[in-house]
């Protein structure tokens, strides 16, 4: 459903992307693993041209798009067919939980306002946030208010959901709740997500496929059991000893 | 010393037909410079614009380096020449001299707003941050719907207290217009004491009457700010 092939990204003269390739199929919960600074965000990026790769092809559904020269109805294309969370949530400030729903239908996919309030509660609903859809975000938690960034997410009915650490600017205590729903939208719905995460046990119980990136490439992917199990190469044994002693240093 | 208070009466009812010249100028600059203010914020926070940031840097520091007086001199000596050069060259049917000081005023302010609000909405929309503009764009929003429903209005309620001082400046600063012989509250009032030398008096009247206007204007904003409030995100 998505493919991309040989993404290179340069910032100045560092060269963030070296070649990155991947595929998703539609159903698919790819977790990108990988260290600080390692390109996993400036993927996700390059996919819905929040940043402009330098060479790489997109195939989306039946489209080829030259991400470099993407035209303006190609990005628009594939912005209506992805949505993004973001690690920060940016929710818009000046609209209550209901509207940063419905400001993407209404404005981005031309959705009648009373169709897309419909839409945006049943939302809301779903990440159990309808008894707050009159709260502005600097009245919600953390939590709560990843949960209305899922929620925007969700109603356009996208074909992908990018996932840029959804959880990690959160408190401990208030991850569950997200991860909850992003094991729902998976289990549930089959919904296709890409989500770039540090929590193993999302990555083990949900995804489909693991990715493991280190200095702009890809340097191993696989089966979330063959992947863990037995890694191949020492960077990828390096970073999961790392991560998993840190988890349990943490409990 | 006395103060003749028929007189200070009479002059504050002068004074009050003063103030929709005041309001006019005042409105009438910010309708002018707000747009074209923020429009100079916008294009300066993009990224690549050497040249357009240097340019704009120079005419900030040339209006806030010059007092207003001096703009205000300088613009009425010389744009009056230059705009009946310009309409005898194209043989416009108009007369340069039967254009309203007025104009020249919020020509002279417009253009001391531009430079002064350009600034501040560019702190405005860097205290917005990057994050909700990326995320209405990941949303579909456009570029300019980006701005218009979701970055501009949080721009404007995070420099609304800037917002309010200049606005009080500006109708503070329109008193110069007496100088290019403008019939606002001031020039009204100077002509009017000048007749009988109740200067003292006149000047006490119309300070009352700008101390009025500005708590208004401060109220006005007051209530706005709290309007703007809830979207303010604590942190
Ligand atoms: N806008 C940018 N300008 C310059 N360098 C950037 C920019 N964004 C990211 N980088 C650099 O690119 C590298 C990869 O960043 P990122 O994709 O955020 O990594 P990750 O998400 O894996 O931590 C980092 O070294 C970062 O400093
Ligand atoms: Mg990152």
């Amino acid at each position: 459903m998505l493919e991309l092939t040989g993404v290179c990204k340069f910032f100045g003269k560092n060269e963030i992307l070296k070649g990155v390739n991947l595929k998703v199929d539609s159903g698919d919960v790819v977790v990108i693993l990988g260290p600080s600074g390692s390109g996993k965000t400036t993927l996700l990026r390059c996919i819905n041209f929040l940043e402009i790769a330098d060479k790489g092809t997109m195939v989306f559904g039946d489209k080829t798009i030259q991400l470099r020269r993407a035209k303006k109805s190609e990005v628009a294309f594939v912005r209506k067919k992805t949505s993004f969370v973001f690690q920060n949530y940016n929710l818009f400030n000046n609209k209550t939980a209901l509207e940063n729903v419905t400001e993407g239908l209404i404005y981005g996919r031309k959705i009648p306002a009373k169709e897309a309030r419909d839409i945006g509660v049943k939302a809301l609903e779903k990440v159990g946030m309808l008894d707050r859809s009159d709260f502005y975000p600097s009245q919600l938690s953390g939590g709560q208010q990843q949960r209305v960034g899922i929620a925007r997410a969700i109603a356009g009915n996208p074909d992908v959901i990018l996932f840029d650490e959804p959880t990690s600017a959160l408190d401990p205590e208030l991850i569950g709740e997200v991860l909850g729903i992003m094991k729902k939208l998976a289990a549930k719905e089959g919904t296709t997500m890409i989500v770039v995460t540090h929590e193993m046990s999302f990555a083990q119980s949900v995804a489909t496929k693991v990715i493991f990136m280190d200095s702009g490439v890809i340097l191993e992917e696989g089966e979330p059991r063959e992947f863990f199990v037995h890694p191949r190469h020492e960077r990828t044994k390096q970073f999961l000893r790392s991560i998993l002693y840190e988890t349990e240093y943490n409990i | 010393m006395v103060l003749d208070f028929g007189f200070m009466k009479s002059s504050f009812f002068l004074a009050l037909r003063g103030i929709p010249v005041t309001l006019f100028i005042t409105v009438m600059t910010l309708l002018i410079s707000i747009p074209i203010a923020f429009a100079i914020a916008v294009a300066r926070a993009g990224k690549k614009r050497k040249t357009l940031n240097l340019l704009f840097s120079v005419y900030v520091s040339a209006v806030r380096g010059t007092p207003v007086i001096v703009q205000i001199l300088i613009i009425y000596t010389m744009l009056p020449d230059l705009l009946k050069f310009i309409i005898e060259k194209l043989a416009l049917p108009f007369n340069v001299y039967a254009i309203n000081n007025i104009f020249y005023a919020i020509l002279i302010f417009s253009f001391s707003m531009i430079a002064f609000l350009s600034e501040v909405f560019r702190a405005g929309l860097r205290a917005v941050g990057r994050g909700q503009y990326e995320a209405a764009l990941a949303a579909g929003l456009s570029g300019f719907r980006a701005y218009t429903r979701i970055i501009a209005p949080q721009a404007f309620s995070a420099v609304l207290p800037v917002l309010c001082t200049s606005v009080n400046n500006l109708i503070k600063t329109s008193s110069l217009c007496f100088a290019i012989a403008v019939n606002e509250i001031t020039g009204i009032i100077r002509v009017a004491a000048s007749r009988n030398l109740h200067f003292v008096e006149g000047f006490l009247v119309i300070a009352a009457i700008y101390v009025i206007i500005c708590m208004a204007v401060e109220l006005c904003f007051k209530i706005l700010e709290n309007k703007a409030k809830v979207h303010r995100v604590s942190a």
